[in-house]
């Protein structure tokens, strides 16, 4: 089979999940459709030189992450509304109650805490392909991973007192 | 037994230990109350992101361009054919009439090829 079809249908099952991962970064349904679209395009150019011996998700996620990124740095640089809304929601008081919610709160993290938790809980990323995504070793995502999730949890205590 | 690092109870609320060392860690919980409880702390916010993390998805319409299956452009193939079937059949023509009926038959593979790639997209992966 063709590398190109191949990574269709290795694409495919993950689309769902790719949209979420976005949306709590980009929080905006049209971006995270926007952003997927340009990763599943960025991954295409680039899946004669992947190596099939790591996992495929882990790798794709470094994409989309790394498009999201460039999204946001692109809103930044043409101050649109979207990314006023992106910095208000981080006043907004976080309950937990849904995604958007949950992203405000992972949003005041330090970016190496946001980053795993964003790709575990989103994209629901293994520890394996966590290091993969962050390229790191999984030593590491387990460590950080923990010490994010208690980072969180303090702000769930902060919110509900 | 080694001891066990705090970071190996997020391991074992998700699954990501040997099952040497998960039995380990459950036999040190009914040691440790104090262990216990965090791990409950740890498996009550879990269940709660987790939850609030599945309204976030939804089901983007993504296109591969140049994708799957390499494709000739239909209308390049069907130009080709006419150019084909012009250079085969207007030499040996004789009439006006079969000039004509040859241009409504080149026509009408143009309009085919055209309704077929209407209809059929371009490689989609996935759509909403």
């Amino acid at each position: 089979m063709a590398p190109e079809r191949q990574y269709a249908l290795l694409l495919e099952p993950l689309l769902s999940q790719a949209a979420g991962y976005a949306r709590s970064i980009l929080r905006n349904r049209d971006d995270a459709a926007d952003a997927v679209q340009q990763a599943a395009l960025r991954g295409l150019e680039r899946i004669r030189t992947f190596d099939e011996s790591r996992p495929f998700k882990g790798w794709w996620f470094a994409i989309l992450r790394h498009c999201c990124i460039d999204m946001i740095r692109s809103a930044r640089a043409m101050h649109t509304e979207g990314l006023e809304d992106f910095d208000a929601a981080a006043d907004a008081p976080p309950n937990f109650a849904d995604w958007e919610q949950l992203s405000t709160a992972i949003g005041r993290l330090p970016e190496h805490h946001r980053e795993i938790l964003q790709l575990r809980y989103f994209a629901d990323l293994s520890y394996r392909e966590l290091a993969e995504s962050l390229s790191i070793p999984q030593g590491t995502v387990m460590s950080r991973l923990h010490l994010a999730r208690k980072a969180l949890q303090m702000q769930m205590i902060g919110g509900e007192t | 037994m080694n001891p066990i690092d705090p970071a190996e109870l997020s391991a074992y609320l998700d699954d990501e230990l040997s099952p040497a060392r998960a039995r380990e860690v459950e036999a040190a919980m009914r040691d440790s109350p104090a262990l216990r409880a965090e791990l409950d702390a740890l498996l009550e916010a879990d269940k709660k992101w987790r939850a609030a993390v599945r309204s976030a998805s939804f089901r983007p319409r993504i296109r591969l361009r140049n994708a799957a299956t390499p494709k000739v452009s239909p209308y390049r193939a069907a130009g080709a054919l006419a150019l084909l079937v012009a250079a085969r059949v207007l030499p040996k023509l004789g009439s006006a009439w079969d000039v004509e009926l040859i241009v409504n038959g080149i026509t009408l593979v143009i309009v085919m090829v055209w309704v077929i790639r209407m209809t059929r997209g371009d490689a989609p992966v996935a759509s909403a």
